[in-house]
């Protein structure tokens, strides 16, 4: 069924815009600090949305072709084992892991990632 | 009772008296600075006749929180831990009382002078005018870090400790994992890599546990002291270095890693001049990674508590998304087939 629109992630980004534009600018201090973390909070809610289906996908990729099949537990439990200590599982796992990890961090803080993709990407080619 | 009421500030006022053996003491003010879950601190300000400290002093009082956490020391404690460290003469608030009974005002308080300085993390990491020299700063953390290395359990007993034989922290971090109950795949794959490239254990000194840019005060000078003994312990004196210039306590000052604030040259040089030891550059990688870990799962726990009662504050929601980029910097660098490096970035 088609959702309602403009959909929520669009309702999102239009409040934390105007929050931005409009209401940040008059305040200072606390306040200004407050609406500042409110807009973050409201902006990850919406990157989150957008996101949803391909974190999912991702996630399910990772555990029934690298893991094996299984929960989120059970790969725990075998890390924790040390089943993907070495080799081709090691390598395969970290990459999805981190593949992960980058998304997730799009989504809770982009600018953290912009600057620490660039920090990394520049030591790996020293 | 309430701290600032009259009651309170008699009860206080007078235990401080004989405290002091003072004649008489008003208290002048009695302010609150800053709270937390687990602790308070207020600005006491006295007038005292008589005695030794006859005069005006400005003090902090340190108490707990109406919620009591008991995660950490209690204030007793921390403040056995603040007396050691003073003694050794590290730069911290000069501890002036201490108050072990709970008839006073219902709940153990420690009383400190007060220092001058701002404290708060992002402000010191964001504002150069802050500190004097960083690079000063950073060699002076450092020597401060050191000194606080030189109390050990040859010379100290702290009976609230747990031993400094049997502590491990990495054992620890699994024990804490498992009490978060959910399945965290990017911190489970870092410990392992730690486990697997583990050292021989050191020595233990007497850890801060929490020494980081946000819990030292500077003013424009310098530093003025160092704060929060409630996580102390027996520990390897490289986990205190590795949370210090770990990438998630530097305030996004990627480029700075002593705290933020400085390089590490600096740090180190402040560090091994007063301590007579190299620091070890491949034993900083691996606790820069544990500290990612150990920060991962503080933020967790925080995350979760927005359930609780007056706890749905925008700073604990945040807190709670912070894992993300802090499980991305442990899988960096933790990259299968590789092993330990000298921390170097």
């Amino acid at each position: 069924m088609k959702r309602d629109e403009p959909i929520g992630e669009d309702l999102l980004a239009v409040a934390a815009d105007v929050l931005h534009r409009e209401i940040v600018p008059t305040l200072t201090g606390d306040e200004r600090l407050s609406v500042l973390m409110a807009v973050n909070a409201i902006e990850t809610a919406r990157r989150e949305l957008e996101n949803a289906p391909l974190l999912e996908k991702m996630e399910h990729t990772a555990l029934s072709e690298i893991a094996g099949g299984g929960d989120s537990r059970g790969l725990c439990r075998a890390i924790r084992n040390g089943k993907f200590d070495m080799g081709d599982k090691a390598v395969a796992l970290h990459g999805a892991l981190l593949e992960h990890a980058v998304l997730r961090c799009r989504i809770s803080n982009p600018k953290y990632l912009d600057a620490a993709e660039k920090d990394w990407e520049s030591r790996l080619l020293l | 009772m309430e701290l600032d009421s009259p009651e309170a500030i008699d009860r206080i006022a007078s235990w401080l008296t004989s405290e002091f053996k003072a004649d008489r003491i008003e208290v002048v003010q009695l302010e609150k600075l800053s709270g937390g879950a687990i602790q308070e601190n207020w600005a006491l300000q006295l007038d005292i006749k008589g005695g030794e400290r006859e005069g005006g002093l400005d003090a902090v009082l340190r108490t707990d929180s109406p919620s009591g956490l008991a995660v950490s020391h209690s204030r007793a404690q921390e403040y056995e831990l603040l007396s050691a460290a003073f003694e050794n003469g590290v730069t911290v608030p000069e501890p002036l009382a201490c108050c072990r009974k709970l008839s006073v005002i219902g709940k153990e308080f420690a009383i400190m002078r007060r220092m001058p300085g701002i404290g708060l993390g992002p402000k010191v990491a964001r504002d150069p005018s802050l500190g004097g020299d960083r690079e000063i700063l950073a060699e002076r953390l450092g020597q401060e870090l050191a000194k606080i290395h030189q109390i050990g359990p040859e010379t100290h007993q702290f009976d609230f400790l747990e031993p400094a034989n049997t502590y491990d922290s990495l054992e620890s971090f699994y024990r804490f994992l498992d009490d978060l109950d959910e399945p965290r795949s990017a911190l489970e794959w870092g410990l392992r890599w730690l486990e697997l490239n583990r050292l021989p254990k050191e020595k233990p000194v007497l850890a801060h546990h929490d020494f980081r840019t946000g819990n030292y005060m500077v003013d424009e000078k310098g530093l003025t002291c160092i704060l929060d003994w409630e996580f102390a312990g027996w520990a390897e004196p490289h986990e205190d270095i590795g949370w210090f210039t770990a990438m998630c306590w530097r305030f996004g000052n990627r480029d700075l890693p002593a705290g933020g604030i400085g390089s590490r040259e600096a740090f180190y040089r402040g560090y091994e001049h007063q301590s007579g030891r190299k620091i070890d550059h491949r034993r900083v990688y691996f606790w820069e990674i544990f500290a990612h870990i150990r920060w991962a799962v503080i933020a967790i726990q925080q995350g979760k508590r927005f359930r609780d009662d007056n706890e749905a504050t925008l700073d604990i929601v945040l807190t709670g998304r912070r894992p993300a980029e802090i499980e991305y910097e442990i899988l960096r660098m933790t990259m299968p087939g590789t092993g330990l490096v000298a921390a170097k970035h």
